[in-house]
């Protein structure tokens, strides 16, 4: 037995021959040559139809009607190429947006945290009304609770703002450190791939003089050497002893936490001033006993540090802790960026499926005749659904496809526009099930629409539709689902358009607020003098002062200064704040940001002096303690008198300072957080190691950058500078979140906006094809032009303004939650609102106009004759 | 008209037909049909449309063998013949069909039976 079956054209053949022989018969029984054919036909029943149960009988029937159906389906799609393409670029762009988007989101979401267990480990912070809910730790701290819990397994504290100079084989270069407790492999599960982690001893003062190396600088400094344990190198001119290497899969903390990601680990040493309570310059992690929860974890903490402010009033008043889970406080500023776009590619997403059933129900009308004439010949009702389920599976293939494509295309779009705006993105790649899941609601929509006809075939019987002239059957609710469809898109559009109109107001305004300062042509770069060479405050004074000396020597520099936390950078230093006659309750004493600053500071970056002085070079130790205030610390302070002459204390340094100058308020953080309190303090008298240098000039960048690095190394040989960036690029950071949200938002509006009018023109388009006739009458019954035309826009525009008034009530209440991306701009600004109203409309008059045109140009001979 | 003559093919029995008319040798289509017209005296009423299907059923099962043929009038046509199964099936039709044959003309011809007293 043949597994294939025969081949139809051998059975068409045996056939053909069957009825010759029998029409040879007849021919030789006397019949005329007609009607002998008739008669041998006759005696054999109807041909076809045994063709057909011959055919269906065999296995291979099904791939047959499958080549058959494919072939078919593709001449039918070519008919109408504008149809086809609109459905196929639909499905793409849709398919294609989402997958990349939400891989993009699960990337960020999902590899943030490359630990094992991520979900067990909680960062400790510390809490007080001065410094906040996110504020640091001191090492008796950390140890207090680890001592004394019962639901965390294990607790590290870590600082990760040592940039050493290491040296081996006599060359010298910046490493980045991190300080860890002995507990820190312990929460981070991390076993050593050489040698051994940290011990307690490690962390006494003394013994302190060991160092964990991280693979890649393992790899790439020490060429792999598997016997490097034991080896001694020089961290800051002080000699220490390689004990480990952690292995190739050991992940660093996020850079949000530590500042850099570490090459090397040393241990946090008590001598570090860590015995002090009140040094509060340190970060805790902990690790969560299986089954324990972080409301356990934060309840018995909460007790504990209760307990020490109780115990030791002087350090630890009014100070708390808050256990966050780690993923939440990484995420915590994208969380909402992030919502936003799943809820925009979720609106791109319905208004794409929208527009798909509306060209699926749009085709059905057209082509009810045809099927019912199929039916009528003869077609199962199952032939027909498969076939024009085919026709949808094709069209599901095409657009899936290039959709897959556009994915692609589209990540490494993201990706690229990622890295440049926030910097540290990390590695995307599609996700596919998220590929999976989009492309599944997108062509089951498309299926389901496309079989429609089919399936509504029981309702209307063949004979109707047949007869009927003009108009199909059941056009009617056909009609109304289709306009209910375009109002419901332009309703989405609508929200969509307005969410992001709110955003891009939003990020306008932002960069319009002034920050205080001038932060073009202004270059920064970073430099961090070894502690064992400029052990003392002014040996780090005399080498910025000779630095900013020869930097302002060089030609095309108008001024150079350096500060030891730039403005607008997110980060900043603290200090405590006494001034006489005033008592804070404790817990709550002021701690505004302090700045060491080198004399041209406020020159440099161009910072208003409202009254008083700046520093000069007479501002040393050898002077009276001096202080610039800012204008918000002032108005704090002494809200109605004159700041300047007042004489205040400073935790930092330890002493009574006289203010000799108020400046304007400039912000520490980014633009959108409230103004912080300000104090500045000399460099000269109180050192600094770490500073960043300003040079403001005219000349570019890569030259300054080329400059500030040879007048480092004239004035210190071994000094090396590095994080060197234009003033405008650190000011960027702040907002690169906003834009990069904004970017995506926009465009996922400009595509709904896009789609909702294709499928505007598509309903409008029908509409006038199905109108012909009537509008042909009109004409012929003399009406103008223009009537016509006003007729076709009438209609669009109604529809636009129904979808309209949905999504301006929709938006006024989905709006509400965005408030927390918003700034300087209500969820209900009424510019955006009636924006987005004028554009929609605007569009929509577009979208109509065509179809409308077209329909002026009927003719009504020709119409009236149209079927 | 002469159709109204004709019987109607219990069920089942055309394959037992065609397999009987390939005992003596191989047919193609169309002698298959006028044969057995022709050995019935036309008192059999075949749908010529419908001994296809038969014949595909029959070769499914084993019981016929085809191939390309000439026929006389030099026409390409596809031969039938029986195959060892078909031959053994054949034998058992044929005594099934005697004994309900027999079956039914004894029904038939029943005398009225004797009421038991």
């Amino acid at each position: 037995m043949n597994w294939f079956g025969r081949p139809d054209r051998d059975n068409r053949e045996e056939l053909e021959a069957h009825i010759q022989m029998e029409v040879r018969e007849n021919l030789e029984r006397g019949m005329a040559p007609d009607e002998a054919r008739q008669a041998a036909l006759r005696k054999f029943g109807n041909a076809l139809a045994v063709r057909e149960n011959l055919s269906e009988a065999r296995p291979l029937h099904f791939w047959q009607t499958l080549h058959r159906d494919i072939v078919y389906s593709t001449r039918v799609l070519k008919r109408s190429p504008g149809l086809t393409a609109t459905v196929v670029l639909t499905l793409a762009v849709c398919i294609g947006a989402s997958a990349a988007i939400f891989s993009v989101v699960n990337s960020v979401l999902l590899r943030s945290l490359p630990f094992p267990q991520p979900e067990q480990l909680v960062l400790l912070w510390g809490t007080s009304a001065a410094f906040g809910q996110r504020s640091q730790i001191s090492f008796t701290d950390m140890a207090d609770w680890r001592h004394d819990t019962n639901s965390l397994e294990e607790i590290a504290a870590f600082q990760g703002w040592w940039n050493p100079t290491l040296n081996w084989d006599n060359r010298p270069e910046h490493v980045a450190a991190m300080q860890v407790s002995d507990g820190y492999f312990r929460v981070m599960r991390g076993a050593p791939l050489l040698g051994r982690a940290f011990v307690p001893d490690d962390q006494t003062e003394g013994r302190n003089g060991v160092v964990i190396l991280t693979y890649n600088l393992w790899h790439d400094r020490f060429r792999a050497d598997p016997n490097i344990v034991g080896k001694a190198i020089q961290l800051d001119s002080v000699p220490h002893t390689i004990v480990g290497v952690m292995p190739a899969g050991f992940h660093s903390l996020p850079p949000s936490l530590l500042t850099r990601s570490p090459q090397l680990y040393v241990p946090l040493a008590e001598a570090y001033d860590d015995k002090q309570r009140s040094w509060t310059h340190l970060r805790a992690i902990g690790r969560l006993k299986p089954g324990a929860s972080p409301e356990q974890a934060q309840a018995e903490l909460s007790v504990i540090a209760d307990r020490q402010a109780r115990a030791n009033p002087d350090s630890n008043a009014g100070r708390g802790v808050r256990v966050v889970p780690l993923q939440a406080d990484v995420l915590r500023n994208i969380r909402p960026a992030i919502l936003v776009l799943q809820c925009a590619v979720l609106a791109v997403l319905l208004i794409a499926c929208a527009n798909l059933a509306n060209l699926a129900l749009a085709r059905s009308g057209a082509r009810q005749k045809e099927i019912a004439l199929r039916a009528a010949l003869g077609a199962s009702r199952r032939r027909l659904l498969g076939q024009l389920l085919m026709e949808s599976t094709l069209l599901s293939i095409a657009g899936g496809t290039l959709g897959l494509l556009l994915a692609d295309w589209g990540v490494t779009l993201l990706r690229k526009a990622g890295a440049s705006m926030l910097g540290d993105f990390p590695a995307i790649s599609i996700d596919w099930s998220v590929l999976l899941a989009t492309g599944g609601i997108v062509i089951l929509t498309s299926l389901i629409f496309g079989a429609a006809p089919a399936l509504s075939l029981s309702r209307t019987s063949a004979d109707e539709c047949l007869k009927s002239a003009g108009r199909s059957a059941g056009s009617a609710s056909r009609s109304k689902m289709r306009r209910l469809l375009i109002v419901a898109e332009v309703a989405l559009s609508a929200v969509l358009l307005i969410g992001s109109g709110l955003l891009l107001r939003s990020f306008v305004t932002i960069l319009e607020v002034n920050p205080g300062f001038d932060s073009r042509n202004v270059f920064t770069a970073e430099i961090g003098l070894p502690e064992a060479k400029y052990p003392r405050r002014r040996d780090a004074a005399a080498f910025f002062a000779r630095l900013i000396a020869r930097l302002q020597a060089l030609a095309g520099v108008e001024s150079a200064s350096a500060v030891s936390v730039l403005p607008e950078s997110g980060k900043a230093n603290h200090t405590n704040l006494k001034i006489p006659g005033r008592i804070d309750p404790p817990g709550q004493e002021l701690a505004p940001d302090v700045n060491r600053v080198t004399p041209d500071f406020f020159r440099t970056l161009r910072i208003p002096l409202l009254a008083g002085r700046v520093f000069t070079e007479l501002d040393d130790s050898a002077h009276d303690p001096v202080a610039v205030i800012n204008q918000t610390l002032a108005r704090t302070l002494w809200p109605n008198q004159n700041a300047v002459g007042q004489r205040l204390w400073s935790g930092s340094s330890n002493s009574w300072r006289t203010v000799v100058g108020v400046v304007d308020d400039i912000y520490q953080y980014s633009r959108d957080s409230p103004k912080t309190m300000q104090l500045y303090v000399p460099h000269a008298e109180n050192g600094g190691n770490n500073m960043t240098v300003l040079v403001r000039s005219t000349r570019s960048p890569d030259d300054i950058a080329r400059d500030i690095r040879t007048a480092a190394s004239q004035t210190d040989p071994e000094q090396a500078v590095f994080d060197a960036a234009t003033m405008e690029s650190v000011v960027g950071n702040t907002v690169a979140t906003r834009r990069f949200t904004l970017f995506i938002t926009l465009s996922f509006a400009a595509a709904a906006l896009l789609l909702a009018g294709i499928g505007l023109y598509g309903v409008v388009a029908y509409g006038v094809a199905e109108k012909t006739r009537e509008f042909g009458i009109r004409v012929a019954l003399g009406a103008k032009r223009w009537d016509v035309l006003r007729l076709v826009l009438v209609e669009g525009t109604q529809l636009v303004v129904a979808g309209l008034a949905a999504g301006l009530i929709s938006a006024l209440v989905v709006t509400r939650f965005l408030s927390s991306l918003l700034f300087g701009v209500k969820p209900s600004d009424a510019i955006t609102f009636c924006g987005v109203g004028l554009l929609l409309l605007v569009v929509a008059l577009a979208a109509s106009y065509i179809p409308a045109r077209r329909a002026t140009r009927i003719d009504p001979a020709v119409a009236l004759r149209y079927e | 008209m002469p159709q109204d003559n004709r019987l109607q093919l219990l069920p089942g029995t055309l394959e037992m037909l065609v397999l009987q008319t390939l005992v003596f040798g191989a047919r193609h289509g169309h002698g298959i049909a006028t044969t057995i017209e022709r050995t019935s005296d036309e008192l059999l009423l075949i749908d010529h449309g419908s001994l296809y299907p038969a014949l595909q059923r029959l070769e499914r099962a084993g019981l016929i063998a085809s191939e390309w043929g000439t026929s006389d009038n030099n026409r390409r046509a596809r031969y039938y013949k029986l195959t060892r199964t078909g031959r053994k099936k054949l034998a058992d039709e044929t005594g099934k069909w005697d004994k309900i044959v027999r079956a039914v003309k004894g029904v038939l011809r029943a005398k009225p039976e004797e009421e038991p007293a």
